[in-house]
Formats: C-alpha cells, structure tokens, sequence
C-alpha cells in the first residue's frame, strides 16, 4: 500500500517528511512558503508517515501518485519574524489549546523568563 | 515531581550555570535573561502535565524515574511539534533531533546534582526531589501572591 494525502487536511507540520527514509517525502521553506512534495517513485509502501500524522490526513491506496501543496509559515505575533511553523500548524495549536499567542521560540523563553521573574512561575 | 527551582531574587546574572551546563553537555541548556533590575535563569520545566510528551508524534518524550522529561533520540524524528506545544520554547533542534535540559543523568545515577545547581554561586537555583518541587513552589507562589494583596499591588 502506498501513501495518499489529504492536503485540505494536512497541516504542514512535516512529521511524515522527516520519518520518510527512502526520501520519498521531502520539504522546502522558501519566502515564507512551505512546499511538501510526495514523489512515488521512491516510496517503498511501509506508511510510517502515515502512522505519525498528527492530523489523520495520510490513508493507504493501492494506487499511488505523486502530489504536493504548498502552506504559509506563520509570522510570530510579538516580533513578527518568519518562524519554522506554518500558519495551519499555528491554527491547529490554538484549537487544541496548546497556547492563545502564538510566538517564536525566542519570545516564548523572553516572556516566560519575565513571568517567572515576577514569580508567576 | 522533579526539577529546578529558579529564584530570580537571587540571580546576579554571572552565567556561572551557562558555563557549567556547557562543559556538561557540548551546549548550554540553560540561558540566563535579563530585565531591568532583574535576572531569570531558564531552563526546561520538567512540567508535571508535559505539553511536549503529548504532542510528540514518535513517543520520543518521556519522563525518567526522577521525573526528568528526557528525549530518546532513537525515536525522535527532529518535527518540531515539541517546541510548537512548549510554554517556554524550551527543546532546540541539532540537526534531526531535538535536544533539552535533561537534568543530568548521569550526575544524578552518582547521587550529584545537576550540574547548573552545583555551580550557581547565590543559590539561585535548587533541586528539588521527586515531591518536593511543586510543594515548594505551589507554597513561594501562594507567599507572592499573599505579599502582593497584603501591600495592595495589583494582582496580574
Ligand atoms: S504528518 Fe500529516 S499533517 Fe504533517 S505534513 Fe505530513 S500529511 Fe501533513
Ligand atoms: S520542554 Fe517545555 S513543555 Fe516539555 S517539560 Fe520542558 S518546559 Fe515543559
Ligand atoms: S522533534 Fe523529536 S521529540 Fe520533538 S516532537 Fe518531534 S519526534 Fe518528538
């Protein structure tokens, strides 16, 4: 069985990339655009991407080809820098409650740093 | 629970646990931030309900029996979904795997403490035991919160 995509539910978060040994899978962050591309040709059909989706966007198809979508990164919304994470992947966090803001690692550790230092630890 | 406690009341900001950390680990794990007229040592959490843990897709993240949050890097994949859910922006990726504050391990398997601990010259951070962690800062938090009504400031 080979890996088909849901796009529309995909949310860029690159799990399935980064657990693709034969490079079947691969990403590109370019201009604040991610690109995740499928290519057929070199899946050898043990769907470990499709066990680690976070999303359930990955089912087994017999039939395979190749696809690929694109997703905005997020910009942090303190310091407005281009972060590693995609605007879908920001959206799902705030749905599951992970945080309310979204910031860049950088302004996570600044503004917690602040909270413990006026002991709201 | 486990962990370390910071005082930032008593961080002189001399990165004394930066530099130990390094010599521990190749990197330091910790970062020492400073505010005007005060100093936060920071470091992972070690929090008792890990946001991390439940966001990492492979399993990697898992606590040790000291309560450490602990990476196993066979199984991490370097996704990042563990810094997406850390309040803190703690993990940092070396490569394709993630790495963080593990407490020390093989310190503490001698019976030492962490390494940051052992070096902080003002007492700035402490260890805390299983159990004793969240207590004593469940109490240090309740204390602040009881000055800060008692001298009228408002709560934030
Ligand atoms: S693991 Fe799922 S959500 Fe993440 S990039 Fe792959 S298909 Fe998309
Ligand atoms: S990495 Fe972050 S979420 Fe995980 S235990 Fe440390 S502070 Fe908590
Ligand atoms: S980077 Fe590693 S530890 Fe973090 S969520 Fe991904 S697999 Fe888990």
């Amino acid at each position: 069985m080979f890996p088909s995509f849901d796009w529309e539910k995909c949310i860029g978060c690159i799990a399935c990339v980064r657990t693709c040994m034969g490079g079947a899978l691969s990403y590109t962050d370019r201009e604040g655009i991610r690109t995740i591309t499928f290519e057929p040709g070199l899946c050898d059909g043990d769907l470990l991407c499709l066990k680690l989706c976070p999303v359930g966007a990955i089912k087994p198809s017999p039939k395979s080809s190749g696809s690929s979508a694109t997703f905005p990164l997020a910009r942090c919304e303190n310091c407005g820098k281009l972060t590693d994470f995609t605007v879908k992947e920001v959206e799902w966090g705030k749905e599951r409650g992970l945080f309310d803001v979204f910031l860049c690692p950088e302004c996570k550790r600044v503004e917690s740093a602040k909270r413990i230092g006026e002991g709201f630890e | 629970m486990t962990g370390i406690l910071i005082d930032p009341g008593k961080c002189i900001a001399c990165r004394a646990c930066e530099v130990a950390c390094e010599r521990e680990h190749g990197r330091s794990f910790i970062t020492v931030f400073e505010f005007e007229g005060s100093a936060v040592p920071l470091n992972c959490r070690h929090c008792e309900k890990a946001p991390c843990i439940e966001a990492c897709p492979t399993g990697a993240l898992f606590r040790d029996k000291d309560g450490a949050v602990i990476v196993d890097i066979k199984k991490c994949i370097g996704c990042d979904m563990c810094l997406l859910a850390c309040p803190f922006g703690i993990p940092e990726m070396a490569g394709k795997i993630m790495v963080k504050c593990d407490l020390c391990p093989e310190r503490r398997a001698k019976g030492k403490l962490p390494l940051c601990v052992q070096t902080c010259p003002t007492g700035a951070l402490t260890y805390e035991e299983p159990n004793g962690f969240s207590v004593r800062r469940r109490k240090s938090y309740a204390e602040r919160i009881a000055l800060r009504r008692a001298h009228d400031v408002p709560q934030l």
